[in-house]
């Protein structure tokens, strides 16, 4: 409505301007000229005042609009399992979150303020442009297939390469991720110069088609100012015969070549529409993708009663492929977890531990056999108290802004300084707790950069630490810690864990050698169970590990 | 380069994320260069090879604009000479008639101008395309033989997402801008010259009270720019505070999950982007 009283009143204005100019001018009426040219300042104050609503409304609800559609995204994210959430990667979330989300905001706004504009201007300026002459409103018509004609044949051009482009810039990121991602192999193996050879390729191939798309809208702009000119002139010309005739007034040509102006800027506007939209489409698109992905993980609709067997952990010939993959992760594993056992799981690189230890929270689920906790099965249990069972320490420790406090009482919100404390003692942190300036209350920042690796990892300890679980996970836990760090803090945790179910992750074997139980993983398999000394002689790959690791007399 | 410059360059800003709001760019407060100096130099280095281009480029541009200026005071001397041909007409000055003759001389002078501006106005987009592409692929260029150099402990102090978004995004901004606005400036610069000397020699009268109200509105303009500049800051933090929890909670969405917190951090989220909606 606003922006229609705006068109308006930038419509009325050249009338107003022709009466001036016919009336006014040639008859010499002053006062005439003063009265009308006041109405003209009015009716622009009007278009001004309509004009600032109307993008102050539309503002309003553009992020209005982002506001609700960045909500629902994050809430969808947060309720992903590590399944989707490892599909779509952490960065294009992020930026689907964020970057995409504004994109749409600002062409919202655009198409509030301009898109409603155009077509108003362009059909009111071509009725008031007959009514002021119908004979030279032809020039118009004549003219308009021939914009549409610049318009349609540069976006046929355009809109292709433009979707190109969008290929282009995936394929930089993606060569650039992967360089991110494998940078340690990449280094390893030199294979930088073969890199650094393909970011090139794909940065020439973007670079290209950039260039081509801005080559060929290089020329829209000029050839639409040329139209326009070329038009104007043409109304001079035949306007200026029909004056002679004495069919038309001066005024009311000088009214007619700005509603000639108005409607082709407007048809201008429409014109980039079609550049912005296609923008604006690719990052609907990615919204879309992650709306519509449904989480595969949900709770059953009708749990179970809790299972009596507290602590128990069991793993009934479980096999499990990671979504994609062409191998299974892991295949036919069996074992049993009990109260006051320590269970390790030993093995190389990319032999299932950790893809394990993932599934007793249901961050995955199994494709055959089950995991049970507490004798029930992990998909019959409501997550929240599934996981309440677990203090889960991820490989990558990862810690979030806040103090140290704020960081333990993670694992349990309601925790007493005391607990926090005790938790940290036990975790073998507290000693660098207080060797920092505000102690606790030390501020952690995004990502944790200001403490080191072996910090971090045991913050990320303490904060299992203090929930006091039925079950323990210690995904490679320790692997940043010195070797008497590290025997300090097991010796402590088995104190503190007497009587919960523990799960440690380990490459090291003196990590894992007082273990009641020790798992071999080999590619997904279970190469062999038992205690260390059962293992050394029965088992060919964890001899194998051992070897590898220890010396001859710490064997003995 | 000395290497102190390249740390400051990297640290810029760290909430990350590129920011937009839907206000247009009036006053927008940019994320400010910590050594403003520093980065326009080094900018010009990546011009320099392309200096000539760029003078052409300008050329363009100030030829373009001068015809695109010179073009409606010719187009009004058609006009006055139809008006003083009809005006004569009215009074019935014995032989006067509009003076086609004339008016279509002028016109094709007119097509004539506006064809060489626009001729001109398409060369110099279509040599930016290509300098402004190719400056952004050196940069490219440099940035990931620079990743190749780093030591390791860069890469595991940041995220991926904003290595990433510094290499797409951010060289994606400024090719825009190399593109339009580098132009646009010039072509701004050399109108507002021109057309000043146009209106002079139109009527100095008539300029000298353009020159009076010119101050005026920019005092409007800054007064209204410096008390949405607040708005803008307030929408700003909330907005780099929204990036950065969205950061942290997704990179550490494991941990989120393992520990049933999806609730909180999605609260917390939603009071962050209320605020936001607030300020907008």
């Amino acid at each position: 409505m606003l922006v229609f009283l705006q068109t308006l009143s930038e419509l009325y204005l050249p009338t107003l301007m022709a009466d001036i100019v016919d009336t006014g001018i040639v008859k010499g009426d002053i006062d005439y000229i003063i009265r009308i040219g006041g109405l003209m300042l009015l009716v622009a104050g009007i278009g001004t005042v309509c004009s600032v609503m109307a993008s102050f409304l539309s503002s309003k609800t553009a992020t209005g609009f982002g506001t609700i559609l960045r909500r629902k995204i994050f809430a969808r994210v947060e309720s992903f399992s590590l399944q989707e959430f490892n599909h779509f990667g952490t960065a294009t979330l992020i930026t689907r979150t964020t970057n995409d989300i504004n994109q749409l905001q600002t062409v919202t706004f655009m198409i509030m303020r301009m898109m409603i504009m155009a077509p108003i201007m362009c059909i009111g300026g071509i009725i008031m442009a007959i009514s002021k002459d119908r004979p030279l409103s032809l020039v118009i018509v004549a003219v308009i297939p021939v914009i549409a004609i610049v318009i349609g044949f540069t976006m046929s051009k355009a809109i292709p390469l433009f979707k190109l482009m969008q290929l282009k810039i995936d394929k930089l990121n993606l060569v650039l991720r992967e360089n991110l991602t494998g940078i340690r192999v990449i280094r390893a193996f030199n294979r930088i110069e073969k890199e650094k050879a393909r970011f090139e390729d794909a940065n020439a191939d973007l670079t290209e088609n950039a260039i081509k798309v801005n080559k060929i809208m290089a020329a829209l702009m000029p050839v639409m100012m040329l139209v326009m000119n070329l038009t104007i002139i043409g109304i001079i010309w035949f306007g200026s015969i029909r004056i002679d005739h004495g069919d038309m007034q001066v005024g009311s040509l000088m009214a007619f070549i700005q509603y000639a102006m108005q409607i082709m800027i407007s048809l201008v506007i429409f014109s980039m529409m079609f550049i912005m939209v296609p923008r604006a489409s690719a990052s609907a698109v990615r919204i879309n993708e992650v709306l519509e992905t449904v989480p595969v993980i949900t709770d059953a609709e009708k749990s179970a009663s809790p299972g009596t067997k507290k602590g128990l952990l069991e793993f009934r010939d479980v096999t499990f492929s990671f979504p994609g993959a062409e191998q299974p992760a892991l295949s036919n594993i069996s074992f049993t977890a009990r109260p006051g056992e320590t269970t390790a799981i030993i093995g190389g690189t990319g032999s299932g531990k950790t893809a394990l230890v993932s599934l007793i929270p249901r961050f995955y689920d199994v494709d055959r056999g089950s995991v049970l906790v507490d004798g029930m099965d992990v998909r019959e249990m409501p997550q929240s108290s599934l996981r309440a069972k677990i203090g889960f320490v991820p490989q990558k420790a990862v810690l979030f802004t806040g103090t140290v406090t704020d960081n333990i009482r993670y694992g349990k919100a309601d925790a007493t300084a005391e607990e926090v404390r005790q938790a940290a003692a036990t975790a073998q942190a507290l000693e660098f707790i207080e060797g920092m300036k505000e102690g606790f209350d030390a501020v952690i920042e995004q990502g944790g950069i200001n403490v080191s690796g072996g910090q971090k990892q045991r913050l990320a300890i303490a904060r299992a630490l203090v929930r006091r679980p039925e079950i323990y996970i210690f995904d490679d836990s320790f692997s940043a810690l010195d070797f008497r760090t590290d025997a300090r803090l097991r010796g402590a945790l088995k104190q503190e864990t007497a009587e919960a179910t523990v799960l440690i992750v380990a490459q090291r074997v003196t990590t894992v050698m007082e273990a009641d139980r020790i798992i071999v993983l080999d590619n997904g398999e279970m190469a062999g169970m038992g205690s260390h000394k059962e293992l050394i002689n029965s088992c060919a790959v964890y001899r194998e590990i051992v070897y590898s690791q220890l010396s001859e007399e710490e064997l003995a | 380069m000395s290497k102190e410059r390249d740390r400051q360059g990297f640290k810029g800003d760290h909430d990350g994320g590129p920011r937009g709001g839907p206000m247009g760019p009036l006053g927008r407060p940019v994320e400010k260069a910590k050594d403003f100096k520093g980065t326009f130099k080094r900018l010009l280095g990546y011009l320099k090879p392309r200096r000539y281009r760029l003078l052409v480029v300008l050329l363009m541009a100030i030829l373009s604009t001068v015809f695109n200026i010179v073009s409606p005071k010719i187009m009004g001397k058609a006009t006055t000479k139809l008006f003083e041909d009809l005006m004569l007409k009215f009074q019935h000055v014995p032989g006067a008639a509009v003076d086609f003759n004339y008016i279509l001389h002028i016109l094709y002078i007119l097509a004539g101008l506006y064809i060489a501006s626009a001729f001109f106005g398409y060369l110099q987009q279509y040599i930016m395309a290509s300098v402004a592409q190719k400056t952004v692929y050196d940069m490219r260029q440099d940035i990931n033989l620079k990743l190749s150099r780093l030591p390791l402990k860069f890469f595991d102090a940041r995220t991926h997402g904003d290595i990433l978004s510094r290499v797409t995004n951010d060289i994606d901004n400024i090719a825009t801008t190399l593109q339009q606005s580098l132009t646009q400036l010039i072509t701004s610069v050399v109108t507002l010259l021109g057309v000043l000397i146009m209106m002079l020699t139109i009527s100095p009268w008539l300029t000298l009270i353009f020159l009076v109200v010119l101050p005026l509105s920019a005092l409007v303009t800054k007064a209204a720019a410096s008390r949405s500049q607040k708005f803008f800051a307030g929408q700003q933090k909330a907005l780099g505070e929204l990036n950065g929890h969205v950061e942290e909670m997704y990179t550490g969405h494991q941990v989120v999950k393992a520990f049933g917190h999806e609730g909180e951090s999605i609260e917390k989220f939603n009071t962050i982007n209320a605020r936001l909606y607030e300020e907008g």
